[in-house]
C-alpha cells in the first residue's frame, strides 16, 4: 500500500505466507495440546481425566492427520514436499518438520492402538466381512488379549505418553521458535515466542476438548462427568492466564524498551491490527472468557449454566488462539521491513489460499473425529463415571 | 542347431557392441555441453562484491529494465529496484518506489520548494556472506555458491517461502508461475563470461560496480579502500556483500 | 514372547516404512547434492548456462563502429546502447549467425531506433533528488525557455541522441576545472547577499572569481540573461572537487538555439536558416566546425542580439582586394564565387581602362593569379584563342594556329611588322 505517507518494499506488496500458516500452528496447537492433556492422565495419574483420556488421544490424531494439508495447499511446489526428508538442511528450523511429524504420528498412532486395542480385538471378532478384514488389519492380525498384554500396553502407552510431551513441544514449538527467530521481521523477533506458542497450544487442546466433550454429550444427551469438567476447566482457565500474560508481555517488552521498530508497531497496534488484536483478541476473547472461567471456576453457580458458561469460555478461547495466530502471521507480514508502512491482505473467497480452503481444512478434522468415533469409541456407551 | 545359435549370438554381440558405442556417444556428447561453466576450484577464487554510490543515482529505472528482461522478472516483483528519500524542511521524509521505479519518477511528492535534501537509493540483494535466507532454507535450495554469491536452486525448491521472510532486505519473492523463490542471482550467467551484471551495464552514471573481492588490484577493492561506506541493517549480523557510499541513516 | 508380539509386529511394520523410505530417498536425492555443501552442486552450472540477453556495448560495437566513435565523443559516452535500444539479444543473434538464429524473424531482430519521449525524460526530467549537477528539465521550462510552440515536439528534433551536445573535444578528455558554483545551485532563489558577505558561507569558485572581464561583458548584454556560463561552456562535475568544461564552439551547439525550426517560435531568440545562412555551409562537414566564432566571437560574451555581427570593416570594398589576392582561400570560408562575381561581374575593376588592352600583358606576365580571381584559368583564352604566354613550341605551332585563325587574332597584340622580324 503506497500511500504518501507510507512506503513498503516492492517485493512486500504481497505477503507470502498466508491464512493456510495461520491454520498450520493452530492446528497442530490443539494437537500439542490435546496429546498433553491426555499424558497428564497417563503420565501422571490424574484420575478425573481418564473420561477424556482416550477421547484426547482420537482427537489428537485426527487433527495430527491433517496437520500437514495446509501446508501442502501452501507450497509453491507441492510435488516436492518430500525434499524436506531428502535433503534436510539441519541449519534450518523448518528442516526437522518432516522427521518430527512422522515420529509423533507414530507416537500418537501407537498411543491410539494400545489404547484401544482391546475394543479393536472385539471388534474384530464380531464383525463379518469386510469390517472384519479392515479390523484384522488395523490389529495386525494378532488377537492375543490377557492381563499380560494389557499390562504391557499400559507400561508402553505411559511410557510413549512420557516421551511423547516433549515431542509434542517440539512438533508445535518449533514453529513458534521458527517466528521467534526470524530476525528480519520486526513484530515476530522475540525469544519468547517459543513459550507462547506452547501455552497457547495447551489453551486451544483444553479448549477443544471440553468444547467437543460437552458438545458431544449434548448431542447424544449424555451426561459429562462433572470432576473431570471442573479440573479441565479450571485448569484453562490457569493456562489462558499464563497464555495471555505471556502474550501482553511479550508487546509490553517491547513498548517499555522502546527501541526502533516500537514506532511503527505501535502504528501496527492501533491501526492494521486494532480491530483483530486489540478489540477481538483482546478485548472479547481474552477478558471475556477470563472472566468467564473466574466466575466459574472461584464461585458456586448452578450446575447448567456453570457448564454452559464453560462451554462458551472454550469456544471464545478456540477463537482466541486462532485470532492470536492470525495477528502474529499476518501481522506481522502487514509491517513493511522497511520501518515506514504497511500493505494489505485479504485471503480471497475462492482461491487457492482463500476462506472457503481455510473452512474444509478447519472442518474436516472435525469430521474425520465423527468417523473415528465409529472406530475408536471415545466415550463409553452407557456409562457414567463417578 | 548349434551353429544358428552361433550366429545368433555373434550378430547379437556386435549388434549390441554397436549400439552401446553410438548410445555412449551420444551420452558424452551432451557432456560437451557443459564444457563452458567454471570448475569448482576456478571458481574458489572469486568472491563477487557490489557497490552502489547513491550520490550518483538519478533514478532513470535504467537497471530495473535490464534486470527484468534479462531474467524474466515477473510483473510486481523485483531482483532490484530503486528508492528516493525526501526530506522536507520540517524533516520530514517520503520514501517512494513506483513500480520499483521500472518507469522512472515523475514528479516530486513534497512541493520542491520545501525539499532540502533528496536523493536516490538502488536497491539488490546484498548476497550476505552469513545470510539468513540460506540458513533458514529447509531443503537447502538456497546456498553459497564456491564464489560466495547466494543462489536458488529452482530445481529443489519447495516454495515454502521461509527465506521469503528470513530476508531482512525484502530482496526474495516467490515467483507465482514456478512455484519457487526466487532473486537477484548476481547475473551469475553474465559474470563467468566477463560481462558486468544487466544492471551494472544498464547504468549510466556508474552508480552501480560490482567486482572480484579477492582481487586486490579489482577497481571494488580500490574503491572500498578510498571511500567511507556503509551496510544496510548491519546489527542483525548478515555480513551483506553490498557496499554503500554516501549512505544516509534515512536507508533502512 | 506371544504377549509381546503385537508390538513387535508394529514396531516391524514402522521399521519396514521406514526402510522403504531410507531407499526410495536415496534413490531419489539428487546426484550432485552434498558435493560441495549443502546443496546441489549441479544447480551451479546450470547457472552458468543460462542465456544472455542484454549486450553490452562493446558487443554493438563491433558492428555499429562509425556510431560507437561518435557516442564515444559526446555526453552519452556512459549510456549504454541497451538502455535506449533495448536488450538486442535477438539482433545479434540474428546477425551474427550461429545456432538459433534461424529462428528469429526480421521483426524479431529490429531494434527500436526512436526513443519515445518518456525514454529520455526517464534521466532527464527534473526531480529534486537527482544530482543538482546532472542536466535535467523540466518540459515545459525548457519548451518556454527556447520557445518552443508544440508541445509534442520529441527532444530528438534538436538533439541527436549519439551526439547530445555536439562536444568537440572527447567528453572525457575535456579541461580539468574547478567546481563552479550558481546561487540557485543550493538556494531556490537568487539571494540578495553576496556569499562572501555571508559569515560560515561555504567557500566556493563563482565564474567571476577568475573570468571577471568575460563576466562583466556579458552581464552587460541590453536585456537580462537567459544563459549563464555552464549552459554553453558545458561543465559538468567529475567528483567533488573537480570538472570538465569546454570552451566550445561548435556551430550545431548554437544552432541548437539559433536555427530556424517549425516547432519554435518566429521571433525570439534571434533564429536563421542555415543553409541561406552564410554563402558556403559545406564548410561545417568538411571539417570547421567553429563556423559560427569565426565571425561572431568578438561578440558572443559582449552580443547585444539585436545588432547582427559583421566580420568586415566598414571600408571593406577598397580594401579587400590586397587580402583576397593574398590569401582566397579565407573568403571562402564563407563566401563562394558567385558571390564575388555578383559585384565583379557587372562592374569591373578600376585598373581595367581603355588602356588595359596594351597594359595588362606585363601585368599578366607577373602575376597570373590575380587574373584567375575572375577570369578562371581559360580568361585568356576567351581573347588570344591561345595560351597566354605562348608556350614553348610556338615557333612551330604558330603556322597551323594562323591557318586555322587567320592573322586577325594576332594584330590585337602584334602589329603588322612584327611578323617581319622572323618572315
Amino acid at each position: 500500500m503506497q500511500t504518501p505517507d507510507s512506503f513498503v518494499f516492492p517485493n512486500e506488496l504481497h505477503i507470502t505466507w498466508t491464512v493456510m500458516i495461520v491454520l498450520y500452528p493452530y492446528i497442530t496447537g490443539m494437537v500439542a495440546g490435546a496429546f498433553i492433556v491426555s499424558s497428564f492422565y497417563h503420565v501422571f495419574g490424574m484420575e478425573k481425566l481418564k473420561p477424556i483420556a482416550r477421547f484426547a488421544l482420537v482427537s489428537s490424531l485426527s487433527f495430527l492427520l491433517f496437520a500437514a494439508v495446509p501446508l501442502l495447499i501452501h507450497l509453491g511446489k507441492p510435488e516436492r514436499a518430500f525434499n524436506i526428508m531428502l535433503t534436510p538442511s539441519f541449519s534450518s528450523a523448518m528442516s526437522g518438520f518432516g522427521f518430527v511429524y512422522t515420529f509423533y504420528l507414530i507416537i500418537v498412532i501407537l498411543e491410539v492402538w494400545l489404547s484401544y486395542r482391546r475394543d479393536l480385538i472385539e471388534k474384530y471378532l464380531t464383525s463379518k466381512g469386510f469390517a472384519k478384514f479392515i479390523y484384522k488389519i488395523i490389529i495386525l492380525g494378532d488377537v492375543t488379549n490377557n492381563e499380560e498384554t494389557r499390562r504391557i500396553d499400559k507400561k508402553l502407552v505411559i511410557f510413549f505418553a512420557a516421551f511423547g510431551i516433549p515431542v509434542a513441544c517440539i512438533l508445535h514449538g518449533y514453529v513458534g521458535f521458527l517466528f521467534g527467530s526470524i530476525k528480519a521481521n520486526l513484530w515476530w523477533s522475540t525469544p519468547l515466542m517459543f513459550i507462547i506458542f506452547i501455552f497457547s497450544a495447551i489453551v486451544s487442546g483444553l479448549a477443544v476438548l471440553i468444547f467437543l466433550y460437552q458438545f458431544v454429550h449434548w448431542l447424544r444427551k449424555k451426561k459429562v462427568n462433572q470432576d473431570s469438567l471442573d479440573l479441565m476447566s479450571k485448569w484453562l482457565w490457569g493456562f489462558m492466564i499464563i497464555a495471555v500474560i505471556l502474550e501482553l508481555m511479550e508487546v509490553l517488552s517491547i513498548a517499555y524498551e522502546r527501541t526502533e521498530r516500537w514506532a511503527v508497531l505501535q502504528q501496527l497496534i492501533n491501526g492494521k491490527l486494532q480491530f483483530t488484536y486489540v478489540i477481538l483478541q483482546i478485548g472479547v476473547f481474552s477478558i471475556g472468557p477470563f472472566l468467564i472461567l473466574t466466575v466459574t471456576s472461584l464461585f458456586k453457580i448452578k450446575t447448567k449454566i456453570r457448564n454452559f458458561l464453560i462451554w462458551c469460555a472454550s469456544g471464545m478461547l478456540l477463537i482466541q488462539v486462532l485470532l492470536m495466530r492470525w495477528n502474529v502471521v499476518i501481522g506481522g507480514q502487514l509491517v513493511s521491513k522497511s520501518m515506514r508502512g504497511f500493505t494489505e491482505y485479504f485471503p480471497g473467497i475462492f482461491e487457492k489460499e482463500g476462506l472457503v480452503v481455510s473452512f474444509i481444512i478447519i472442518i474436516i478434522p472435525f469430521l474425520l473425529l465423527k468417523f473415528f468415533d465409529k472406530i475408536f469409541p471415545f466415550f463409553e456407551k452407557n456409562k457414567i463415571n463417578s | 542347431m548349434e551353429k544358428m545359435e552361433r550366429r545368433q549370438f555373434i550378430k547379437l554381440g556386435i549388434f549390441s557392441t554397436a549400439g552401446v558405442l553410438i548410445g555412449s556417444f551420444f551420452a558424452f556428447a551432451d557432456n560437451e555441453k557443459k564444457l563452458e561453466v567454471k570448475s569448482y576450484n576456478d571458481l574458489l577464487n572469486y568472491d563477487w562484491g557490489y557497490i552502489v554510490d547513491t550520490s550518483r543515482c538519478i533514478g532513470c529505472g535504467a537497471c530495473v529494465r535490464a534486470c527484468k528482461m534479462e531474467n524474466n522478472v515477473p510483473d510486481n516483483y523485483f531482483r532490484t529496484w530503486v528508492e528516493r528519500y525526501e526530506i522536507n524542511k520540517d524533516e520530514k521524509i517520503r520514501v517512494d518506489s513506483p513500480k520499483g521505479a521500472i518507469e522512472s519518477f515523475k514528479e516530486n511528492n513534497f512541493p520542491a520548494s520545501e525539499i532540502v535534501k533528496a536523493f536516490f537509493v538502488p536497491k539488490l540483494c546484498n548476497h550476505c556472506y552469513d545470510s539468513p535466507c540460506v540458513q533458514v532454507c529447509p531443503v537447502g535450495a538456497s546456498y553459497h555458491s564456491p564464489d560466495k554469491v547466494v543462489l536458488i536452486d529452482k530445481e529443489h525448491c519447495v516454495g515454502c517461502g521461509y527465506c521469503v521472510q528470513a530476508c531482512p532486505y525484502s530482496c526474495r519473492y516467490i515467483n507465482q508461475e514456478k512455484g519457487t523463490a526466487d532473486k537477484c542471482t548476481f547475473c551469475y550467467h553474465r559474470i563467468h563470461k566477463g560481462l558486468a551484471p544487466a544492471c551494472v551495464n544498464a547504468c549510466p552514471r556508474n552508480a552501480r560496480l560490482y567486482g572480484n573481492l579477492k582481487d586486490p588490484e579489482s577497481k571494488i577493492r580500490k574503491v572500498l579502500n578510498q571511500r567511507k561506506y556503509g551496510l544496510l541493517k548491519a546489527e542483525l549480523g548478515t555480513n551483506p556483500k553490498c557496499y554503500y557510499l554516501e549512505l544516509d541513516m534515512e536507508i533502512k | 514372547m506371544k504377549n509381546k508380539k503385537h508390538i513387535i509386529i508394529f514396531f516391524c511394520v514402522v521399521l519396514i516404512i521406514i526402510i522403504i523410505g531410507v531407499i526410495a530417498g536415496k534413490i531419489t536425492r539428487p546426484k550432485s547434492y552434498g558435493e560441495h555443501g549443502n546443496y546441489r552442486y549441479n544447480a551451479v552450472e546450470e547457472l552458468q548456462n543460462q542465456k544472455i540477453i542484454n549486450q553490452d556495448i562493446i558487443t554493438c560495437s563491433e558492428c555499429h563502429k562509425e556510431i560507437y566513435q561518435l557516442h564515444e565523443k559526446d555526453a552519452h559516452y556512459n549510456v549504454p546502447c541497451v538502455d535506449c535500444h533495448g536488450p538486442g539479444d535477438l539482433h545479434t543473434q540474428y546477425h551474427q549467425g550461429g545456432e538459433g538464429s534461424g529462428n528469429i524473424s526480421k521483426e524479431q531482430a529490429a531494434m527500436q531506433k526512436e526513443y519515445k519521449f518518456e525514454g529520455c525524460l526517464y534521466c532527464h526530467r527534473k526531480l529534486k533528488a537527482k544530482p543538482f549537477d546532472f542536466p535535467q528539465v523540466d518540459k515545459n521550462e525548457h519548451y518556454k525557455f527556447l520557445n518552443v510552440t508544440n508541445p509534442e515536439t520529441k527532444c530528438i528534433e534538436c538533439h541527436s541522441p549519439h551526439e547530445p551536445v555536439f562536444l568537440l573535444t572527447d567528453a572525457r578528455q575535456a579541461r580539468l576545472h574547478p567546481v563552479v558554483y550558481k546561487c540557485t545551485d543550493c538556494h531556490e532563489q537568487k539571494p540578495e547577499k553576496s556569499h562572501r558577505d555571508v559569515p560560515g558561507h561555504p567557500s566556493i569558485f563563482e565564474c567571476r572569481d577568475c573570468h571577471s572581464q568575460v563576466v562583466k561583458d556579458f552581464n552587460d548584454r541590453s536585456h537580462h540573461n537567459y544563459v549563464d556560463c555552464r549552459t554553453c561552456h558545458l561543465y559538468h562535475r567529475e567528483n567533488e572537487t573537480t570538472g570538465r568544461i569546454y570552451k566550445n564552439g561548435n556551430a550545431k551547439f548554437c544552432l541548437l538555439c539559433h536555427e530556424k525550426k517549425p516547432f519554435k517560435d518566429e521571433k525570439y531568440p534571434p533564429k536563421i536558416e542555415w543553409s541561406t545562412h552564410i554563402g558556403n555551409p559545406d564548410i561545417v562537414s568538411k571539417g570547421d566546425a567553429k563556423i559560427c566564432l569565426n565571425c561572431h566571437v568578438d561578440k558572443i560574451h559582449k552580443m547585444d542580439l539585436l545588432v547582427k555581427a559583421d566580420p568586415h570593416p566598414e571600408n571593406w570594398k577598397s580594401i579587400h582586394r590586397e587580402t583576397a589576392r593574398q590569401n582566397l582561400s579565407v573568403c571562402m570560408n564563407c563566401h563562394t564565387m558567385n558571390q564575388c562575381y555578383s559585384c565583379h561581374m557587372k562592374n569591373k575593376p578600376a585598373s581595367h581602362n581603355f588602356n588595359w588592352r596594351k597594359q595588362h600583358s606585363k601585368i599578366a606576365a607577373g602575376n597570373k593569379s590575380s587574373c584567375e580571381i575572375c577570369h578562371r584559368k581559360d580568361g585568356c583564352f576567351s581573347c588570344h584563342k591561345t595560351e597566354m604566354p605562348h608556350p614553348k613550341d610556338w615557333q612551330e605551332k604558330h603556322k597551323d594556329f594562323i591557318s586555322k585563325n587567320g592573322k586577325t587574332i594576332c594584330n590585337n597584340c602584334h602589329k603588322e611588322e612584327f611578323c617581319k622580324q622572323c618572315h
